[in-house]
C-alpha cells in the first residue's frame, strides 16, 4: 500500500523537532509519529494508523483560478473555525502554486485544510500577515504533500527556516511583493515588483503585482 | 429559511463564520468532519493546530483509542 494512504501533512513550524503528536476529533482520538519532514516548505508528514476524521477528496491547487470560492477549515484558538472567501492570488513556486485567499483562519489553525468549491482539499492553511492596508492568509499546496508522501528521498533539512520565514530581502518575490502590498507601501512594492518582472517575465502575478503598485502610485 | 438561521446558529455553536446559504452551510458542516486537531510537545509545551488526513481511514468506534 503507498505510504500516502496512511500520511496526514501538517507544518513542521507547528511539530517541531517532535517526533510524536496526538490527533484528536470530539471524543476520538489517535497518535502519530512525523515520518517525512521537509522543513524549507514547511510540509511534515505524520503517520497514522487510524484517523479519528474522515478523509476529504484530494484535489490539486494548480487548478484553481483566482476569484474561485474556497473554504478555510481548522482548529483555531481552540475550536473548529471555518471561513469562506476567494482565491486573491496564486503564485507559481517550486513546481505548484502558493494560494492566497480572503479566506480567512487565527493561529492554531496551521495544517487545516482549504477546500475548493467542489469540496477536494487543495492547500493547506500555513501562514497570515496582518497588514496596516489589509490582510492575507496563505495555504501552501497539497500537491506538495502527496509528492512528499510519495518520494522515497529522506530530505536533511530539519534545522530550515521555511521559506515564508526567511528574513524579507530572502523571500521569495511574492511574499516580499504581498508583504508591501498588504501595508501599502506601493513605492516598495513598485521597486520589488520592477525585479520580480525581470526576473520572471512569464509570471502573470509578477505582473499584476506590478500594474496594482503603479495605478496605487499615479 | 428558518433551517437556514437553525442551521446557521448551530454552525455558530462550534465555529466563528457563518455561511451565507444553506448550501454553504452543508458543505462547511462536511467538510469539517474531516479535520482534527493536532498536538504536539514541543521544548515541553503543548503546540496545538490543525490536520486532514490524504487518503480513507477505517473510523475508530466511538470513544476508542488507538
Amino acid at each position: 500500500m503507498p505510504a500516502v494512504w496512511r500520511s496526514l501533512p501538517i507544518n513542521c513550524h507547528v511539530v517541531g523537532r517532535s517526533l510524536d503528536a496526538g490527533l484528536m476529533r470530539g471524543p476520538l482520538s489517535s497518535p502519530a509519529t512525523l515520518k517525512v519532514r521537509d522543513a524549507r516548505r514547511d510540509i511534515c508528514l505524520l503517520h497514522v494508523d487510524s484517523s479519528p476524521a474522515f478523509t476529504p477528496e484530494i484535489g490539486r491547487a494548480e487548478t484553481l483560478k483566482v476569484g474561485d470560492t474556497v473554504y478555510a477549515v481548522g482548529f483555531g484558538v481552540g475550536r473548529l473555525t471555518t471561513s469562506v472567501g476567494q482565491v486573491e492570488a496564486l503564485y507559481p513556486y517550486e513546481g505548484s502554486v502558493v494560494v492566497r485567499t480572503s479566506a480567512a483562519f487565527p493561529m492554531g489553525a496551521s495544517g487545516g485544510a482549504l477546500f475548493d468549491s467542489n469540496k477536494r482539499l487543495v492547500g493547506i492553511l500555513t501562514f497570515y500577515r496582518h497588514g496596516h492596508e489589509t490582510h492575507a492568509y496563505y495555504a501552501l499546496p497539497i500537491e506538495w504533500a502527496t509528492q512528499l508522501a510519495n518520494s522515497t528521498q529522506t530530505l536533511d533539512n530539519a534545522l530550515a527556516s521555511p521559506f515564508w520565514e526567511e528574513p524579507a530581502d530572502v523571500q521569495p518575490w511574492f511574499m516580499q511583493a504581498a508583504g508591501h502590498e498588504i501595508d501599502g507601501e506601493w513605492g516598495k512594492m513598485l521597486k520589488v515588483t520592477e525585479r520580480w518582472v525581470a526576473a520572471e517575465p512569464a509570471n502573470t502575478e509578477a505582473r499584476r503585482a506590478l500594474e496594482l503598485a503603479r495605478s496605487k502610485l499615479q | 429559511m428558518k433551517h437556514l438561521i437553525v442551521s446557521c446558529a448551530a454552525l455558530l455553536a462550534s465555529t466563528n463564520v457563518c455561511a451565507q446559504s444553506q448550501n454553504e452551510w452543508i458543505a462547511l458542516r462536511q467538510l469539517a468532519a474531516s479535520v482534527m486537531r493536532v498536538q504536539a510537545i514541543v521544548d515541553g509545551k503543548a503546540s496545538n493546530a490543525s490536520g486532514v488526513a490524504l487518503t480513507p481511514h477505517k473510523l475508530p468506534r466511538r470513544g476508542q483509542v488507538s
